[in-house]
């Protein structure tokens, strides 16, 4: 778990150095933001109802964009060898890999959410932090299996297209529970605790979390 | 000569099923549906062809599940071919399940697609093998190819339970053999039962004899081009 974090640290270095998928996310995110908000009447109350929809989704394309990047850029780079051949197990790189996307996807997260906010003119009927909970519980439910694919597709042709399609499918539970549990915070004012689809969200990703790492030892494989 | 056999005891048995659906049985006399006053009069005999889809698509996921575990441990590309197979047929029986059901929902709830979570959840089922082959289709390198889409096709099963529990945990209108809300679901008379059994094993053989032609078909196209 420690040389998890420290190998999620060093991506989160070199990120940080130019920034260059963190802007790309937010920008993609802004810019989702913005014509969603050409769909429909910004002040108008059925853009209430379809709200937590919108900002689910603009995290989720976001999330997937950045998602696409993790083990294609050690292959860019040529240092996927060395990862592999590195004296940390093939799960605890899956590990940091995850602690890596989900540090993007929270800061994305922080950052649109306000924005969404304003852009919008919405008010919250429930708590914002419940809102913000059910929002990372619902990216830890595609950053585990988006990781996860992203390393399964390293050898295949248009793979930014094929993460997408393979991911959606084995993710969809997570993201029509993720909906629901925001509908209810965010237009019914509901207690976070009140919620039945969180223990769902929970389950599914608990058994996507071990069957990913059941796997990866044989995703890596030459 | 054997399949032979087997494809005479195959129409047989598929033949007797329909005649017995359509001409046996008369208008629907238990309520099929869990409300009283069942619309439907003989429009509930689609049930007989689009049910037995439903366990065919159970068992074709099921074969991809152990043949690609069975190929990760002994790297025998056979399995390989029996779970893209497997898959190929899958999507077929899948695409029938769905459209049949399509045409069940029309009849009992007024709309081909209304979102139940049974349909839904078919639909998930059918985008899991249709990515599991777009996947194949994408690799080039046997091997990687294989190794691939065996962690796929173990990985994709999950969507089977979630199927077949989803009609319990979402609210549902489907007919449910264990239905939580009146305590039994619908039963079959034993006339509709026997159909029903003939039904489903006609469907299952039919993907036995669909799955063992692919098979062969694939190997013996390995076998020309003198790859694994």
């Amino acid at each position: 778990m420690r040389k998890s974090l420290i190998l999620a640290k060093k991506d989160l270095k070199i990120e940080f150095r130019n920034r260059s998928t963190l802007n790309l996310m937010f920008l993609f995110s802004f810019i989702i933001l913005l014509t969603f908000n050409f769909a429909s009447d910004p002040f108008s109350t059925q853009l209430r109802d379809i709200a937590p929809g919108l900002l689910w989704f603009v995290l989720l394309f976001a999330g997937l964009l950045g998602i696409s990047k993790t083990f294609i850029k050690e292959i860019d780079s040529g240092t996927i060898e060395g990862l592999k051949s590195a004296p940390i197990s093939y799960n605890e790189i899956l590990i940091g890999k995850i602690i890596y996307n989900l540090t993007l996807i929270i800061i994305i997260e922080i950052i649109t959410f306000p924005l969404f906010m304003v852009l919008f003119n919405y008010t919250i009927a429930g708590n914002i932090f419940s809102t913000l909970a059910i929002l990372t519980l619902g990216s830890i439910g595609f950053v585990v299996v988006g990781s996860f694919i992203s390393a399964l597709i390293i050898g295949v042709q248009n793979r930014g297209l094929m993460l997408q399609v393979i991911a959606m499918p084995l993710l969809i539970p997570v993201i029509i529970s993720t909906i629901l549990a925001l509908r209810e915070v965010m237009i019914f004012g509901k207690s976070i605790f009140d919620i039945s689809e969180i223990i769902f969200i929970v389950g599914y990703v608990l058994i996507m979390a071990t069957l990913s790492l059941l796997l990866f030892e044989y995703v890596l494989e030459e | 000569m054997r399949v032979y056999i087997y494809l005479t005891f195959l129409y047989v048995i598929v033949l007797v099923g329909m005649y017995r659906a359509l001409v046996v049985l008369g208008p629907l006399s238990t309520s099929l549906l869990r409300y009283a006053g069942d619309p439907m009069q003989h429009g509930y005999k689609i049930f007989f062809f689009t049910m037995p889809n439903a366990p065919v698509v159970y068992l074709s996921f099921i074969v991809v599940l152990i043949s690609s575990i069975v190929y990760l441990k002994t790297r025998d590309s056979k399995w390989d071919i029996l779970a893209a197979s497997s898959a190929k047929i899958g999507i077929i029986f899948t695409t029938i399940l769905l459209i049949s059901g399509a045409i069940f929902s029309n009849l009992a709830w007024g709309a081909y697609w209304n979102w139940d979570p049974r349909q839904t959840t078919t639909l998930f089922l059918w985008f899991i093998l249709a990515a599991y082959l777009s996947l194949r289709s994408a690799i080039d390198n046997p091997q990687s190819k294989a190794r691939t889409s065996a962690i796929l096709g173990i990985f994709g099963f999950v969507g089977v339970p979630l199927a077949h529990i989803s009609a319990t945990i979402w609210t549902s209108n489907h007919p449910q053999l264990y239905d939580k809300v009146s305590g039994a679901g619908f039963k079959l008379g034993n006339q509709e039962l026997i159909t029903f059994i003939l039904m489903v094993m006609g469907a299952i053989m039919i993907y036995l004899y669909l799955i063992w032609i692919t098979f062969r078909t694939k190997k013996m196209e390995i076998f020309k081009n003198g790859r694994v």
